[in-house]
């Protein structure tokens, strides 16, 4: 055998951080990988053809009747980073509410997974870093439909990609929270209404923040995909701005404080 | 020349010197205000078949989680293989097979990948797991069903798969929790026939289960649990002959007190125990039921002694009321 398990003794500490880079992670990992793989026929192609749409309705629709340049673009050039992110929220966090929650309780999969060498922490770890991969490929398909639009302004557009991993993480974790915290799974409808689509709606992808009303744009800073969505207009703008490294560090803090929670809130559910 | 010799023969009663495969003393578990598993010893030998009978609630599933280190131990020791479940767990997994009560197979994925899938999770090389599978499938009769998706097998393929994929790391223990429950007569013979295979080859098995043909066909030894505690321990022949006896005589009547029995038993070898409307008469030598007269009655059986009487006698109740 390749490796050799007596090596691996839990190292005692008070304030462990879980691992999402652990070999048993990969393993998982590779699981869902095969399994979405099987699955390839339905899930590949909705990415494309919901950029397509809302470019559409949003983008030449709605944004034929604008005729004030937001931000120094055109409409649809403003929304274009935007509809990148969008997607990214959408698939993050519903491969870790109902994708999570499906092969938790219902399969059980879960279960299996930890009577092996891999932990409860690896399989969460998983979770997430397969939602984030999913992020990522949706991220690329919807760059991929913008440059056919000739939306893409720069070469340092292809750096959202990153980006849309880490934001990917960062809102799966958000999303195995929830997970862990619902009794059944009609109480993601919650989440959904009254985190997601708020989130979507009012953190800059469809109007500048600074058309909300003064009194209300501070709440916008406490949306955990705003700082996704800034970054990635500061990346398609090309000129990478200092702010930029703020907006990563932002991401990232959130992205530790995010998973550590849904590690550990996880491990409270489910072994007792 | 033949010799007479007189011998004197002299017990000596040696300590164990099987090897130990799990060992548990004081085991407790408690879940908030529910003490699930009220500190229970038990010690398993390599390739012994080891049984823990008891109904539903009695603590099985808690000490079987407690052993496959899914649930961690309030209080008291348990070793696995030598190590114990609040140390290298990872290195003690690597080493188990787990069956369980679920059928929780990956619908995903076909046969053949379920298996492959699960021994990546052991670092298993892919030629190696390969070759496993394809070993486990055989042996289980699943090898014509390799591509088909899960979905498409028998409750009974889809039990055996379960217990085919938790062979896949070549394991020195396997726990099953109660592993035939749900399946037909034919599919639970056959299960029974290849986990008797494999204890042969040098495993060793640990099962929950509630069913006493599975317990008194199967295992080497066993316990009896009962809300959370062990009340009896031994052989299935042994268990039966210490608690209950020999042959039982069930009867039902419409006035059980005008038959008179403890009378009728009264200094013989007999002893009598009584749940619901059903009267057990145990006999404690071999002949003790033989010729025994019994007056008018609206039902009566004469059968061997057996574990149900066992838990009966133990608790008062039968292993499948609740």
């Amino acid at each position: 055998m390749s490796i050799d398990f007596t090596a691996s003794a839990p190292k005692s500490a008070r304030f462990p951080f879980p691992n999402p880079f652990s070999r048993g992670t990969y393993r998982v990992w590779q699981r869902n990988r095969d399994a979405f793989f099987q699955l390839w026929k339905t899930e590949l192609w909705p990415p494309f053809i919901e950029a397509i749409l809302t470019l559409v309705a949003f983008g030449f629709g709605l944004g034929g009747y604008i005729q004030q340049r937001l931000e120094g673009m055109s409409y649809l050039q403003f929304i274009a980073p935007g509809l990148v992110m969008s997607s990214v929220l959408f698939v993050a966090s519903f491969e870790c509410m109902f994708g999570t929650y499906i092969r938790m309780k219902l399969e059980k999969l879960f279960d299996a997974m930890v009577a092996t060498p891999v932990s409860l922490e690896d399989v969460v770890s998983a979770e997430i870093m397969w939602a984030a991969t999913r992020a990522g490929l949706t991220a690329t398909s919807v760059l991929m439909v913008l440059s056919v639009f000739g939306l893409v302004p720069s070469f340092w557009a292809i750096a959202v990609v990153p980006v849309a991993l880490v934001g990917g993480f960062m809102l799966a974790s958000l999303a195995i929270i929830v997970t862990s915290l619902v009794p059944s799974i009609n109480s993601y409808n919650y989440y959904i209404t009254l985190g997601v689509i708020p989130m979507q709606l009012f953190s800059g992808v469809f109007f500048p923040v600074s058309g909300l009303p003064e009194n209300v744009r501070w709440l916008v800073y406490f949306s955990p995909f705003y700082p996704v969505v800034e970054l990635s207009r500061n990346l398609f703008s090309g000129t990478v701005r200092l702010e930029a490294l703020g907006l990563a560090l932002w991401i990232v803090g959130l992205c530790l404080v995010s998973y550590y929670l849904a590690v550990t809130l996880m491990r409270h559910r489910l072994i007792k | 020349m033949s010799q007479v010799e007189s011998q004197t023969t002299v017990e000596i009663v040696l300590p164990d010197q099987r090897e130990q495969i799990v060992e548990a003393r004081g085991l407790y578990k408690r879940y908030k205000d529910f003490e699930a598993v009220k500190g229970i010893d038990f010690t398993v030998y390599r390739k012994e078949c080891f049984g823990i009978l008891g109904p539903n609630g009695a603590g099985k599933s808690t000490t079987i989680r407690m052993l496959h280190c899914f649930s961690p131990i309030t209080s008291g020791t348990l070793n696995v293989l030598g190590e114990p479940v609040t140390g290298n767990v990872r290195w003690i997994k690597s080493q188990l097979g787990v069956v369980s009560q679920d059928d929780n197979l990956d619908p995903d994925l076909n046969v053949i990948n379920n298996l492959l899938v699960y021994a990546r999770y052991f670092e298993i090389p892919k030629a190696v797991a390969m070759q496993r599978a394809e070993e486990a499938l055989d042996l289980f009769q699943l090898t014509e069903k390799r591509n088909n998706k899960v979905d498409e097998l028998s409750g009974g393929m889809k039990r055996r798969l379960v217990i085919a994929r938790s062979l896949i790391n070549q394991p020195r223990l396997i726990i099953l929790d109660e592993p035939t429950t749900g399946l037909d007569p034919a599919a639970r013979q056959l299960v029974w026939q290849k986990l008797r295979y494999l204890r042969d080859s040098g495993v060793t098995l640990i099962l929950t289960t509630h069913y006493m043909e599975e317990a008194s066909r199967l295992c080497d030894r066993l316990v009896v649990m009962n809300e959370g505690k062990i009340l009896a321990e031994g052989t299935p022949e042994e268990l039966v002959q210490k608690t209950v006896g020999y042959d039982v005589i069930e009867l039902r009547a419409d006035s059980l007190e005008s038959l008179n029995l403890p009378d009728l038993i009264e200094n013989r070898p007999i002893q009598l125990e009584q749940a619901g409307d059903t009267v057990y008469l145990y006999g404690q030598e071999p002949s003790a039921l033989h010729n025994f007269q019994l007056p008018e009655v609206s039902y009566v059986l004469h059968r061997k002694a057996g574990l149900e009487d066992v838990f009966l006698r133990l608790t008062g109740r039968g292993l499948n009321e609740s």
